[in-house]
């Protein structure tokens, strides 16, 4: 996964109105259109499309022999129940026979994630054959409590039949409104771009409580990933995407019969691998609306049975089964952890990886160099003192502070490599992703060079085999060019049971093929003279944005030393600090 | 942008190249971004330049100005919207603005224009540029096409049509070669900035391409012209397949299907084209064509840009 996700406006905020942003609307609203009328009803077990929600509960009851109803009285569920219940078996595919054994105390039914609708405007969770909670109109109205002459009555059995059902209307009243403040929560609230320069921050409207405004650094970073664009930039990334096919489709023996989760699907594409290599079941995860297409995808590749799509954050997910064998993730940004996937990567782990389960990719490593960077500095530095005559090196400013994303000739490159991350996906933490480490980058060419960057690229690793055992040494190198080039191009096909299993791996630095996450540039205000003896030694340090957790802060402490000895001896180091955004 | 020299030379070309019309004046340079503009006019010798924009961009505009050595006599910078800001000044003798979007209309900025021109604009005053004209044409574009559009069938064997509709939906910004293109270009929509009203920007019209060769279709072309015809001797820039590159290249429409035409054949049609009701910024397109003769075919297709 990679984006070059625009800075999420920083008034961007939950309100606690409910209130949907254009943006949002637009989105459910294509999707409402695409199925026609608003009161157009998914069948629970099938792809069939009915005209009412009653149409699509009797169609369920004759095809498939489940009436909802039914389950509901049986589990004895309530309106949030019911909701849960049908969000459930929508988002994780259950069988009538799965249903059937559910009992009215588990815990899925206390799960506020089951809540949010796995269609939106889900006709069916707004049908209740009961319609005793259902209206609007019934809410905004005050209650209508009529204290006065039926208390002064003795309670016959029909008052106290009264008083209940009003007391139902009153706690359904509440549960409803509940269940909008977690919904326009879980959907969020975006400000109109337009407005963020200079609208002020969304107070709670009248309705609802002043809310404290919390950040949100989610909803702007899943929208991006419901373009096109950027599924065709991934998936035509041929050393991303074969790499991937080739790991999944030539290790049978990991894959065969193994449950495995996907953990952002994006289109599927990982997923249906996955299940074309074998796999008994796969849980492809994905938080934005993009689920939608997967779940179209898979049923047009006949995998609907094989793989079941749940749309929602891998933090707050709940799957049917108890852990998984693989968790397969293409989780990497820019700088490899640009975006901060990598932390629902492990989270994913945590809570659903079975011992001894592999994660693929099973490896990465943040790897720096130094460049001559003349064609970077061309573009973003000297351009900007003549432009049509007139000074505008004030615009070489964000060149300096920003990690710039681009292709680098491998020609540039003027030192040796440096690893200053070396993530193990078995065995990492959350907290380990915010680090710092020493480097020392020596010089490459027989002559005096002019370093004007660092660059870093990132290496990715796929083990077959589990846990630390799969770490593969530093003094490993990573394939430069494991397939010719014409391979990418070929469809790969899944090996035999008897193979032994297949490592790959690939690179993103300049040494290799092209790929969509490109190099990152840092430029330097003071480039660097090394002549051929001499070596840098710095620090890198790298950290998550304290103003959006998706961005990342970069510092470079960095000096020159005579090569030779090692003996870094004592001096001043120079410092510059970069966002990577 | 600034990287874009066709546009860039063509603004520097009317506005320099007229001192005439912008000594003493007083000018408002609507989305100034890093004031490029603004410096042209007061170069130019206009009295006062008000550029106005709602990025953040304008701390560094600020910043270049004064470092061209350019005064807050010569160069006022207002940040903020249109709407919200007060300028210094009542009315305006001339409006600069680049505020060209893709397709000319896709999140354009031509809206705050007209708004400015209502507000600000002396009854006589000048619009840099005041003039644009949308073009249509039909091209053959089997490969990118199938680059494009049908990659979506086979996806590493696997079956991804449901993207491929919406992808069809999506117009194309790119580059095309002159050589694709197989029909007389028509233009379909004139645009007189003077006069023009925000109404006037949805529309619908009519086209006529008639077929340059025997060839296949795969997709419309769209582009648009834009000239500075107040000045003494006009400038003009196209973004057309046969002009030089500039950062809005042209539009792609694919079709559904592929049209077959030989040559003098007439692409009829209309082109339908408004701001998204929910996001103004956003373009509904609809293209309705017909082909007559031996291959008829009848088409519509609905873009959303």
């Amino acid at each position: 996964m990679s984006y070059q996700v625009n800075v999420a406006p920083s008034s961007a905020s939950i309100s606690s109105s409910s209130s949907v942003s254009d943006e949002e609307d637009d989105r459910l609203s294509d999707w409402a259109s695409s199925l026609g009328e608003a009161r157009q009803t998914k069948s629970l077990f099938d792809e069939t499309i009915l005209p009412t929600p009653e149409a699509a509960l009797e169609h369920d009851a004759n095809i498939w022999d489940f009436k909802l109803n039914e389950t509901c009285q049986k589990l004895g569920l309530d309106m949030f129940g019911r909701i849960r219940l049908i969000n459930l078996i929508r988002n994780a595919g259950l069988t009538k026979d799965q249903i059937d054994a559910l009992s009215p105390t588990d815990q899925l039914f206390k799960d506020d994630n089951l809540l949010k609708p796995v269609i939106p405007d889900d006709p069916l969770l707004q049908y209740d054959p009961d319609d005793s909670w259902s209206d609007d109109e019934d809410i905004s109205q005050p209650p209508q409590s009529d204290a006065g002459p039926s208390q002064t009555q003795p309670a016959s059995t029909e008052n106290s039949r009264v008083a209940q059902l009003e007391a139902e209307l009153e706690q359904a009243r509440k549960d409803l409104a509940s269940m909008r403040t977690l919904i326009s929560k879980t959907v969020g609230v975006e400000d109109d771009e337009q407005e963020d320069q200079s609208s002020p921050q969304i107070e709670g409207t009248g309705k609802g409580k002043g809310k404290a405004v919390e950040r949100d650094d989610d909803t702007h970073y899943f929208h991006s990933y419901e373009e096109n664009d950027i599924h065709e930039i991934m998936l035509k990334d041929t050393v991303r995407t074969v790499s991937y096919a080739r790991f999944l489709l030539s290790n049978p023996q990991i894959l065969i019969d193994a449950i495995v989760m996907d953990v952002g699907c994006g289109t599927g594409i990982l997923s249906m691998l996955a299940a074309k290599a074998g796999a008994k079941h796969v849980y492809a995860i994905e938080a934005s609306g993009l689920a939608v297409k997967a779940r179209e995808n898979i049923r047009r590749n006949g995998f609907a049975d094989v793989i079941t799509v749940i749309q929602g954050k891998v933090e707050d997910i709940q799957l049917p089964v108890k852990q998984v064998d693989v968790i397969v993730s293409e989780w990497m940004g820019y700088m490899l952890l640009y975006e901060s996937m990598l932390d629902s990567v492990l989270v994913a782990r945590d809570r659903f990886l079975a011992p001894g389960g592999l994660m693929a990719p099973s490896q990465t490593r943040l790897v720096i160099s130094a460049i001559t960077g003349e064609r970077t500095w061309k573009e973003r530095i000297s351009f900007w003192p003549s432009v049509y005559g007139f000074d505008l090196s004030e615009m070489q400013g964000p060149a300096f502070e920003e990690g710039l994303t681009e292709v680098v000739d491998k020609e540039e490159v003027v030192t040796t490599e440096a690893v200053v991350r070396d993530i193990n996906s078995h065995t990492a933490t959350i907290k380990s992703l915010d680090f710092h480490s020493t480097f020392t980058l020596r010089s490459t060419s027989s002559s005096e060079v002019e370093i004007k960057a660092f660059l870093t690229h990132f290496d990715t690793f796929f083990s077959p085999v589990s846990g630390e055992v799969s770490h593969i040494p530093l003094e490993e190198d990573v394939d430069i060019l494991p397939f010719g080039d014409d391979e990418y191009e070929r469809p790969v096909q899944p090996l035999d049971h008897s193979d032994k299993g297949m490592k790959v791996s690939f690179t993103t630095g300049p040494r290799g093929k092209y790929t969509h996450w490109k190099q990152v540039v840092f430029l330097l205000r003071k480039p660097i003279v090394l002549k051929s003896n001499q070596q840098i030694v710095g620090r890198f340090f790298c950290k998550k944005s304290p103003t959006n957790s998706r961005e990342l802060d970069v510092e470079i402490h960095y000096r020159v030393v005579e090569g030779g000895n090692g003996d870094v001896g004592e001096g001043a180091y120079d410092v510059q600090c970069y966002k990577v955004r | 942008m600034l990287k874009d020299q066709v546009r860039t030379l063509s603004y520097r070309n009317a506005i320099m190249q007229n001192p005439h019309l912008f000594k003493g004046k007083t000018v408002l340079d609507v989305g100034c971004g890093t004031g490029i503009l603004s410096m042209f006019a007061s170069k130019a010798g206009a009295k006062l330049v008000i550029g106005i924009d709602m990025s953040n961009i304008l701390d560094q505009a600020e910043k270049i100005v004064r470092a061209n050595d350019f005064t807050q006599d010569q160069i006022v910078l207002l940040k903020g919207k249109l709407e919200d800001v007060e300028l210094p000044v009542k009315q305006v003798d001339i409006i600069i603005s680049e505020w060209m979007g893709y397709f000319l209309l896709y999140e354009s900025m031509l809206d705050t224009v007209l708004l400015a021109r209502d507000k600000y604009l002396a009854p006589d005053g000048l619009l840099f540029p005041d003039k644009a004209t949308i073009f249509l044409a039909a091209i053959e574009d089997q490969d990118y096409k199938e680059e494009k559009i049908n990659f979506w069938d086979d996806v590493y064997g696997f079956d991804y049509s449901c993207i491929k509709e919406i992808a069809l939906k999506e117009p194309l910004v790119d580059c095309v070669e002159l050589k694709s293109v197989v029909s007389h270009p028509c233009a379909i929509r004139h645009i007189d900035i003077k006069t023009v009203t925000k109404e006037d920007l949805a529309f619908k019209v009519p086209f006529q391409l008639q077929a340059t060769r025997n060839d296949y279709v795969h997709a419309f072309l769209g582009w648009f012209d834009i000239s500075f015809s107040c000045c003494h001797k006009p400038v003009n820039f196209s973004t057309g397949p046969q002009a030089k590159y500039t950062h809005w290249k042209q539009t792609v429409f694919y079709t559904p299907e592929t049209l077959t035409v030989s040559e003098n054949d007439v692409i009829k049609g209309q082109l339908s084209c408004a701001p998204n009701s929910r996001n103004n910024r956003d373009l509904d397109i609809e293209i309705e064509y017909e082909v007559e003769g031996a291959e008829a075919v009848k088409g519509k297709m609905v873009y959303k840009m």
